[in-house]
């Protein structure tokens, strides 16, 4: 694996850490780049906490979260808990986005929400809130730790084995569901590993099996005899075959290859070369996630000019970024239903592979039904931004549609908008009479324009 | 000469827009205006404002010195406790109210008196309002304690809303008419005379001109001496506000089939389908309601003729239209409770003229799968047909004492008690019947992880209880500190002498086969031969027991709902549970005699004690 990485060096290359002094103005702009990226958005009071604090300092305090982030923590469980006594999928879906929206702790949901649509597992097909609930649990005490450590407990997650019908695995006919999404979704991806791999890799996992909602090894089902997996031969006892599988050369540019579509840009693809420091970095750190997040997250390469505006929004992004960038509050049961609504239901992935992402999340259907989604959210009677209702709180910008444009932009979009855009915008604001209505609608219409929907 | 058709332009409201600070003025002004008046001393005082309106009014309402209410609401003992909640602190420190207050007070300096007194002076002995049907008109009226009073205000009145306008460089808003001497007055819309110590407001040219001739002529037919109002008026109860409906010219305003022969909804037809009957034959309403410092009562009564009560509609009624409600039984914790008369395999039986094809057709399919599950008894003439044709339905809070067993969601428990014709015939089949239905209980649970249900059989009250519980969880099964919705339940089927009990627990069926009948309310009225069809309570002090249980939940569905912070959300969920201290109870009961049907009610508040 050393190998693999010689040459790289995280000073000699755009992962370098963005130096204000040479890469341009550590501003109020590029610390909204960095949160709708790291955080979803963030208030007013964040923006101007991180500029101040500088880069680095700015990426550690969405490292580490805000102060409280831990009791909060403690009192989220403590509502999901009580969500759990519906036992409704659904219901925890509107806790998720409750979450997600009052978090102080941001980047650690964002990393939650990726290793949902990493390991996807639906409620559709998985009805026990109960094990959703577990498995989302360990999304997130693993969200920026061992990846190792997570994927040995997604393979013994109940969730994951209900909803890759692997609920019984018998020696005498290994389901190979487990083993060829581990090897293609999960760790190595398309094209590195072989039809015989899947099916020597899927008899390693014989005997493993859920009973009443419980991980149970059922020795007598296990096939323990020898099997050849990408070059070794062995019995792999326990779990060994997960670890082989993960000390596969291709597993880290796998994985820093999907973190860089999350955190930096969807296209182009990567190269290689552009992946290797952040891949060494990986298999040094022990597969610990945390320092490979922070290198993207201060990097040039994310920071810079260049990333600014190379991401679609999800609905996720979308939405809740609309809502903590405008310190706003929803009705999280109607925002789920909206989320769903827009294809990005939480808890409810499409399928096993999660959520493309990228370009596939823009159609002319779904950008009526995001129309649809920021309508009804801003309108929404529960809907407060800064603990005001949404009329009340632009009201102190509605009286010049000029400083409504311009503050809502200067929050909400990560790219300029054109003079044209900008100038239909104003003219809409200033042909509605009723101040209270001015505000949502500018908002709505921004919100709903294709710039909107870039990060 | 129009009654007051002058058609004065109305200026004010593009003023008014212009100049909003003195809207508040006008507004106050306008209501107020309603003490307009002149002093004409030839009429008589009537006995009742219903001698000056037409027998066409068709709605009639009438409260009883308004200022009394008034000082029993800002005297009430739970005013303090009103006045120191954070949500009306908070009401009151915003800028509504402070208006509002601001106004109050400057109209009080100006006519130098409170406005409590200011209302007992201007209404203090009556406020009627009436709807006339034949000239569409609306007329209210209010009867002075005080004539000289009223014309001082009157006179003030009118000179404080024309300052404002001349301040505002509007024109005069009063207009000024007589009719024969009788000065009365228009502003915007609304029409005003002074008829003795009344002051009347209406909308109608007509119907004011025919209130003023009628005052100064008096009328041969008015609304005193139409059949209905009188026979009406005969029976009104005790209390401030007093109200009559001529239900048989309304109706003919209702589009055809608006009162359906037949309904889609077993369970309305169930509970209301005797109401059917009358709506479709009933002449008039009249309602009184009494507010107290304890409470607030409301009686709603009918006529009611035997001929009115539909055959199909015997299993409501009864037979002999003389079905009574059984007596509530005494039980501990009780959240709801409800006695009614319904022979429901009458009902089940007679489906065919209550419903509509759709819902037959699905209470066949029911009948069919009911019948089979009970074991191949005829559900309608056997099973239901076993039970006499009244029963109580019962609603409970449960005490969760064992941790091991307590849900999440905790769910009051309920039951049904039915006294059984034949109860050596039926109670070895119930118990036959139940036993199969944990079975299959159990069978479908297994099949889908839920827990299992273990029968058990005890002797309780000179009878026999058969019942299942939920076994408790293995410790590691689930990691959550409480258990699933299930645990909620223990149902069991008592026996004891002829009463049958259904539960959805073992403590409440235990409770209720030993349970004591208590008095009911009397039925009221003064009709002798009513009897008491539909009797129910709903005890506040258990309901917000129920809901301090499930505090926890409440607080959660309202910060995933509402988007409210869980400070927010506690803070709202606990002046709910704290609002519901302060009411003790509501009753409510349905009765019919020979000749009159009542509904009545009562809303019972929980006064503080001294030590509270």
């Amino acid at each position: 694996m050393a190998a693999l990485m010689q040459g790289s060096s995280l000073a000699a290359t755009p992962w370098a850490p963005f130096d204000p002094a040479v890469d341009g103005a550590w501003n109020e702009r590029r610390v909204r780049h960095l949160l709708r990226r790291a955080a979803f958005g963030g208030s007013d009071e964040l923006v101007a906490e991180l500029v101040a604090a500088g880069p680095a300092a700015a990426v550690d305090r969405l490292i580490t979260g805000a102060d409280d982030a831990a009791d909060r923590r403690a009192a989220s469980e403590q509502l999901a808990r009580t969500v759990l006594a519906n036992n409704a999928p659904k219901r925890l879906s509107a806790w998720w986005t409750y979450e997600l929206i009052t978090t102080p702790h941001p980047l650690r949901e964002r990393m939650t929400l990726f290793w949902h649509g990493h390991f996807a597992t639906g409620g559709d097909k998985v009805t026990d809130a109960e094990a959703l609930y577990r498995q989302n649990r360990l999304f997130r005490d693993e969200a920026l730790g061992d990846f190792r450590r997570l994927t040995h407990a997604v393979a013994q997650d109940p969730a994951m084995l209900i909803y890759l019908d692997s609920v019984t695995n018998r020696k005498a006919h290994p389901n190979e569901n487990f083993a060829r999404e581990l090897m293609e979704l999960f760790v190595l991806g398309e094209g590195n590993y072989t039809e015989a791999d899947v099916q020597q890799l899927a008899r390693c996992f014989t005997g493993w099996e859920v009973k009443q909602g419980r991980f149970r090894f059922n020795r007598y089902q296990h096939d323990g005899g020898e099997k050849s997996i990408m070059g070794k031969t062995d019995a792999f006892p326990d779990a060994e075959a997960v670890d082989w599988v993960i000390d596969q050369p291709s597993a880290p540019f796998f994985i820093v290859g999907k973190l860089y579509r999350l955190l930096v840009a969807d296209e182009p693809q990567p190269s290689r070369e552009l992946l290797a420091p952040l891949a060494q970095q990986l298999v040094d750190a022990e597969w610990r996630i945390e320092p490979v997040v922070r290198t993207m997250l201060a990097s040039k390469q994310l920071l810079g000019d260049s990333a600014i505006g190379r991401k679609v929004r999800s609905p996720v992004d979308l939405a809740v970024g609309l809502l903590r960038s405008l310190d706003g509050i929803t009705s999280s049961t109607a925002l789920a239903d909206d989320l769903l609504g827009m294809g990005m239901g939480l808890f409810f992935p499409p399928n096993v592979k999660g959520w493309d992402g990228g370009r596939t999340w823009i159609s002319s259907a779904t950008l009526l039904a995001r129309a649809n989604s920021l309508g009804r959210l801003i309108d929404h009677e529960s809907t407060r931004f800064n603990s005001v209702s949404p009329s009340e709180y632009l009201s102190q910008w509605t009286d010049d549609p000029v400083r409504l444009v311009t503050e809502l932009e200067q929050r909400l979009l990560a790219v300029t908008l054109p003079a044209a855009t900008r100038e239909k915008l104003i003219a809409l604001g200033r042909g509605i009479d009723q101040p209270e209505r001015r505000g949502r609608v500018v908002l709505q219409a921004m919100m709903s324009g294709p710039l909107a929907q870039l990060a | 000469m129009a009654f007051l058709s002058t058609h004065a332009r109305d200026s004010r409201a593009s003023n008014s827009a212009a100049r909003p600070r003195f809207g508040w003025r006008v507004l106050l002004a306008g209501c107020l205006l309603t003490a307009a008046t002149t002093t004409l001393a030839q009429a008589q005082q009537p006995e009742s404002a219903a001698e000056w309106l037409p027998d066409s009014t068709v709605l009639y309402v009438e409260l009883e010195h308004p200022s009394e209410l008034v000082d029993l609401v800002l005297e009430h003992p739970l005013r303090p406790r009103i006045e120191a909640l954070d949500a009306v602190k908070q009401a009151k420190s915003e800028k509504p109210y402070r208006d509002i207050e601001a106004g109050v007070s400057m109209l009080e300096a100006q006519l130098g008196m409170p406005w409590t007194s200011l209302l007992s002076s201007v209404a203090g002995e009556r406020v009627v309002v009436a709807f006339d049907i034949q000239s569409l008109g609306v007329a209210v009226g209010l009867q002075s304690a005080d004539p000289e009073t009223a014309d001082r205000l009157l006179d003030k009145l009118i000179e404080l809303a024309r300052a404002d306008a001349q301040a505002n460089g509007r024109p005069d808003p009063v207009r000024e008419a007589t009719i024969r001497d009788l000065k009365v007055y228009r502003v915007g819309d609304a029409r005003l005379a002074r008829l003795g110590d009344w002051t009347w407001v209406t909308n109608k040219d007509a119907l004011g001109r025919s209130m003023v001739h009628a005052y100064l002529d008096g009328r041969e037919s008015s609304l005193a001496s139409a059949p209905h109002f009188a026979a009406a008026l005969e029976t009104r109860q005790a209390g401030q506000l007093w109200a009559f409906a001529e239900i048989e010219r309304l109706r003919i305003l209702l589009p055809p089939n608006a009162i359906p022969e037949r309904t889609d909804n077993p369970g309305a037809e169930l509970l209301v389908g005797g109401f059917f009957d009358l709506a479709r034959h009933i002449p008039y309403i009249s309602a009184s309601a009494a507010v107290e410092t304890d409470g607030l009562s409301v009686v709603v009564a009918t006529p009611l003729e035997s001929d009115w009560k539909s055959d199909v509609r015997e299993y409501w009624w009864g037979k002999e239209e003389t079905g009574a409600a059984p007596s509530r039984l005494q039980v501990d914790n009780a959240v709801a409770q409800i006695e009614f008369h319904r022979d429901i395999s009458e009902m089940w039986l007679r489906a065919g003229d209550l419903f509509v094809d759709q819902t037959i057709d699905q209470l066949d399919q029911a009948d069919s799968t009911l019948s089979t599950l009970f074991l191949g008894a005829d559900f309608a003439e056997d099973i239901l047909g076993a039970f006499e044709p009244s029963g109580h339905l019962i609603v409970a809070r449960q005490s969760f004492d064992d941790p091991a067993v307590t849900p999440d969601i905790k769910l009051p428990a309920f039951a049904l008690v039915f006294t059984m014709e034949q109860p050596e015939r039926m109670q070895p089949q119930l118990r036959r019947i139940f036993q199969s239905l944990i079975g299959f209980l159990n069978i479908e649970g297994a099949m889908n992880g839920r827990p299992q249900l273990d029968l058990t059989m005890e002797a309780a009250s000179g009878g026999q209880i058969v019942g299942a519980q939920y076994l408790p969880p293995l410790s590691d099964e689930r990691e959550t500190q409480g258990l699933p919705i299930q645990y909620n339940f223990s149902p069991a089927v008592g026996f004891a002498g002829d009463r049958c009990v259904i539960a959805s627990t073992l403590p409440i069926a235990r409770e209720l086969l030993q349970a004591t009948p208590i008095d009911n309310a009397d039925s009221s009225g003064g009709d002798t031969s009513a009897t008491n069809n539909t009797t129910a309570s709903l005890q506040f002090g258990s309901l917000q027991g129920i809901l301090d249980d499930n505090q926890s939940q409440l607080i959660a569905q309202s910060m995933l709902d509402d988007g409210k912070t869980m400070d927010e959300a506690t803070r709202d969920i606990t002046l709910l549970i704290e609002l519901l201290g302060w009411v003790d109870r509501f009753d409510l009961r349905f009765s019919h005699g020979s000749s009159r049907a009542e509904v009545s009610a009562r809303l019972g508040l929980r006064l503080p004690t001294g030590d509270e």
